[in-house]
């Protein structure tokens, strides 16, 4: 196993309706990336592409369509599907890439265009059940992540006031991110409270929005990096881990993601982590809706089971406190462009662990940070451990 | 082959001065398991050192683990001391030739070269009997180390002053393929499970198609998915499944639930490709590749297809999609030189082909002026010269070395696996020469050590979802030359008893289009006759074999995989 590092990432603007086509987000990201990196695109071995349902697009294999725009054409190229959980899942394709020595140089290029869906993206979800048992019920996605977080507040007893208050800081904290759509100084507990109702007990600012962007991360191998003097800006993958549960959602206790439990087994194991919440210094959870982050920062270990409400109401996971969480803004702030979210995590850890963060950058010194994204129908969980 | 007697010099076991010692109990990470305790080979060269050579000279320019150079009396040399010496009976010896390969031997003029050399290999398993001679006078097949090494010694070409000894670097340089390297550790297809393919499976969902696939693939390894297989990957693609996101149903049917599992928006060789990479890591010894085809669900295929062309160029043009690869053939025909008889050939070939093969779904007894009579209807492309829909599963089991040496199967390495995509914009693209596959077979070739493809394998499981597809692919993969496919595919050399036996398994167009499993089907049915189990269509003595896909239309990417037994 070959080591192997992060040196370059790129997103774009995160908004709803972008001029730009697929193929041009995605060359924008892979060319950001690049020349974070200092490497051209003749220099990368192999190109993987990350981008979740066609019908977003709508257009079959996809993943062709965007070849040439993030660079693919003519070479080897890959694309990973795992849902949601492809905005991590993409970096570990090319992780495994470099690290069994196919490839020196590899280019993880994740793109979004949401906006092509009309009126709302919504309407392709609305082929993501089984079409036996749960199409004909017509569910939402927003219905069944309502289940999923009362399931979780009810188990726990966790009053709603500590799931809003991860929205007021991931917005708050999205305010120095440069591709931020629902960045928002002034944000206040009342305003996620007040807001509209979609399904009890999920509000509108409770939802991250969905959005149009790319993103890209270029991966080194040792030999790479020394050779081109890259340590400097250079984050080294520690641990990767994915983990599938069934299809049958129905069939478990929405409470607990056990699939990112063991996801994070699996990286801890390789990252030789056997504390995390001493040994890892920040996180960057998936939080498509505001309780999700709490969901995840259990189900990665970093905070006990029902426990991370309090976390977040007493401080801990400011981007100042004692273990910051999302300080990028996440998905709730930044935006939800679903595989592109590969910017917000990978490329906030990215940026963060070699101090490129700029305003966003945690005051405290950073060395080891963890990833994740969540995928499917509440079932894949997708984990990164970084370091310097 | 007799078996040289082994002389140990006093320094043979000495570990620090060599690296190894045919004593020692344990075995050098790098050597095969089950290596045999003495030298793998010994070959006899003699050196002349020269007046203007300086001195001393080093046998070997740079340390090469396991192999050593002794003298006559056994007494082993790292420099040669005299100017103008003779050393008529130096002896090479080592453990594998693929360290014999990396051996560079400086400033040694033409002696090292002589003619009549003599390498004499201690395992007859290893290496086919015949390798040390060529089969015809003047041969230069490629096929193995040895008898690269075997052509250089005997033609004195190999050893000019200072260079590499075999030039497998410079190939690789040549190819653009620096980084490209087979890893430390070899990878092996241990279980194959194919359904039988049938144009319509009423009787079972998708789900159910893919567990009967899983099953025969678990059952053939002899492998519980629930406790021996560390990752499992699907390929599929959202619009031939009909669903928004189709990970989600995968883990299910296959023993998956709870376990490292992803799809992969790609063929079946991309698919294997990631489990050879995932396994390569190290962070996995088996795998699991599935990927399977329910297209009798699907009410209007052209219609998904015509979804893969660009939304903004060219789906508003309308048409049948088939009309893109009528256009290729075309483009193809004129530029190589075939013929739409020899495509014809194809048909007949691989629809006949499919009657020996119990799992087709599409065999008859077409012949020639069937397949050239059938309606053009995307005028050259006749209807017969489409590979019709059928459903199927295939499902393999890949394992890294130490697994595979463990599995109820033999295992079939992969010796080298390739995979690429050319553009996907219509406009510019190459539409002759498949580029993709070039591109992925060089890699392939690269990994697997091959230099001359046209000799290199007994057979061919190539993709040919359209007929003039398969000669495409073999003159893209270098196995046929250019414009000379038809012709093999007229004389009868692509059929089971012919010279290059392709596709005897009856290919797409003989067992049905099975979407992106058609990689994966190629793969399985190459893997059935390197094991020899491929029964009624079984190619006597089949070793090594060449596998290529292609994702079908509108796309142009595909794989290449390159599979041997034994070793």
């Amino acid at each position: 196993m070959r080591k192997v590092a992060v040196v370059g990432a790129g997103m774009t603007l995160f908004r709803r309706r972008l001029q730009e086509t697929g193929k041009e987000l995605s060359f924008e990201a892979a060319r950001m990336a690049l020349d974070q990196a200092g490497i051209e695109i003749n220099e990368v071995d192999a190109v993987i592409h990350g981008t979740a349902p066609d019908a977003f697009d709508g257009v079959h294999m996809k993943g062709e369509y965007l070849a040439d725009g993030s660079g693919g054409a003519r070479k080897r190229y890959m694309r990973v599907f795992t849902g949601g959980g492809t905005g991590v899942f993409s970096a570990i394709a090319g992780w495994w890439h470099v690290a069994s020595g196919l490839a020196d140089v590899a280019l993880v290029v994740n793109e979004e265009k949401m906006s092509s869906c009309q009126p709302h993206p919504q309407s392709v979800f609305a082929y993501i059940w089984d079409p036996i048992l749960d199409r004909p019920l017509k569910p939402n996605l927003v219905w069944i992540f309502a289940m999923e977080m009362n399931r979780y507040m009810t188990v726990h007893k966790i009053p709603y006031e500590d799931i809003a208050r991860v929205a007021v800081k991931n917005k708050r904290n999205a305010v120095g991110h440069p591709c931020a759509q629902l960045a928002d100084a002034n944000i206040t507990l009342d305003d996620v409270v007040n807001s509209e109702m979609m399904a009890w007990p999920v509000r509108r600012l409770d939802i991250s929005p969905p959005s149009d962007g790319a993103a890209a991360v270029v991966l080194a191998s040792e030999d790479v990096v020394r050779k081109r003097k890259m340590k400097e800006h250079a984050a080294w993958i520690k641990g990767v881990g994915w983990c599938i549960d069934s299809t049958m959602w129905t069939d478990r206790d929405l409470y607990f993601p056990e699939y990112v439990a063991r996801a994070a087994n699996m990286a801890y194991r390789q990252a030789k982590i056997d504390d995390p919440r001493k040994q890892i210094d920040f996180a960057e959870p998936y939080d498509p809706f505001d309780y999700k982050e709490l969901h995840h920062l259990e189900g990665l270990g970093l905070a006990d089971k029902g426990k991370a409400g309090l976390m977040t109401r007493e401080g801990v996971t400011e981007r100042d406190g004692d273990f910051p969480v999302c300080p990028s803004g996440g998905l709730m702030g930044v935006g939800n462009p679903i595989a592109a979210t590969l910017g917000i995590k990978i490329g906030e850890l990215y940026w963060q662990l070699t101090g490129q963060s700029g305003k966003r950058q945690i005051p405290n010194e950073v060395r080891t940070g963890v990833c994740q994204a969540w995928g499917d129908l509440m079932q894949f969980g997708s984990v990164m451990v970084m370091g310097t | 082959m007799a078996q040289r007697p082994l002389d140990l010099s006093p320094g043979w076991r000495d570990t620090e001065l060599f690296g190894w010692s045919p004593m020692e109990e344990v075995i050098p990470s790098r050597q095969p398991v089950g290596a045999m305790d003495g030298p793998r080979f010994v070959a006899d060269c003699s050196i002349q050192l020269m007046p203007w050579h300086a001195s001393p000279v080093r046998v070997l320019d740079r340390d090469v683990p396991n192999v050593e150079v002794v003298s006559d009396t056994g007494e082993a040399l790292r420099e040669l001391p005299m100017k103008g010496a003779n050393f008529p009976a130096l002896r090479v010896r080592g453990r594998s030739v693929e360290d014999y390969m990396q051996v560079s031997v400086p400033k040694l003029g033409r002696g090292f070269g002589k003619r009549g050399g003599t390498v004499e290999v201690d395992s007859g398993e290893v290496f086919p009997k015949d390798c040390a001679k060529p089969r015809h006078e003047g041969d230069t097949d490629w096929r193995d180390p040895l008898r690269d090494f075997r052509f250089f010694l005997d033609h004195g070409s190999g050893c000019n002053a200072g260079q590499t000894f075999i030039p497998i670097a410079r190939f690789r340089r040549a190819a653009g393929l620096a980084g490209v390297e087979s890893g430390e550790m070899k990878v092996g297809i241990v279980g194959v499970g194919i359904t039988p393919f049938r144009p319509t499976t009423p009787e079972f969902s998708w789900k159910e198609l893919t567990y009967d696939g899983a099953q025969r693939a678990y059952a053939d390894a002899g492998i519980d998915p629930r406790e021996d297989v560390d990752t499992f990957i699907t390929c599929a693609e959202d619009y031939y499944e009909g669903f928004g996101i189709f990970d989600e149903f995968t883990p299910d049917q296959l023993g998956a639930v709870m376990r490292p599992m992803h799809t992969v928006g790609g063929d079946g060789i991309a698919g294997l490709a990631n489990a050879f990479m995932i396994i390569q890591s190290g962070i996995a010894d088996i795998a699991v590749v599935e990927s399977h085809s329910k297209a009798s669900d699907i009410l209007t295929y052209e219609g998904i297809v015509a979804h893969g062309l660009d939304p903004i160029w060219n789906k508003p043009l309308g048409g049948h999609p088939n009309l893109i690869a009528g256009l290729e053939m075309d483009a193809y025909l004129r530029a190589s030189g075939n013929t739409t008889k020899d495509c014809a050939a194809v048909v007949a070939k691989n629809r006949q082909a499919a009657l020996h093969n119990p799992i087709a779904g599409h065999a008859a007894r077409v012949t020639p002026e069937q397949a050239e009579g059938s309606p053009a209807l995307w005028a050259p492309l006749r209807e017969l010269d489409v590979a019709p829909l059928a459903d199927g599963c295939v499902v393999l089991v890949v394992a890294s070395e130490k697994a595979a040496r463990n599995a109820r199967t033999t295992p079939v390495w992969i010796r080298g696996i390739g995979w690429a995509t050319e553009t996907p914009s219509l406009e510019t693209r190459d539409w002759t020469t498949s580029p993709a596959t070039r591109i992925a077979a060089s890699m392939a070739y690269a990994m697997a050590k091959v230099r001359n493809p046209g000799q290199a394998f007994d057979i061919a499981e190539i993709d040919d979802r359209f007929s003039y597809k398969e000669l495409q692919h073999l003159e893209a993969l270098g196995v046929a030359r250019k414009g000379q496919a038809g012709k093999m595919a007229r004389r009868g050399d692509l059929t089971a008893g012919g010279k290059f036996p392709t596709n005897v398994s009856g290919g797409s167009l003989g067992c049905g289009n099975v979407l992106e499993a058609c990689g994966l089907h190629r793969l399985a049915e190459a893997v059935l006759q390197l094991r020899g189990d491929a029964g009624s269509h079984q190619v006597d003595g089949a070793r090594n074999a060449i596998v290529q896909s292609w994702r079908g239309l509108p796309a142009a990417s595909g794989g290449v995989a390159i599979l041997g037994v034994g070793k």
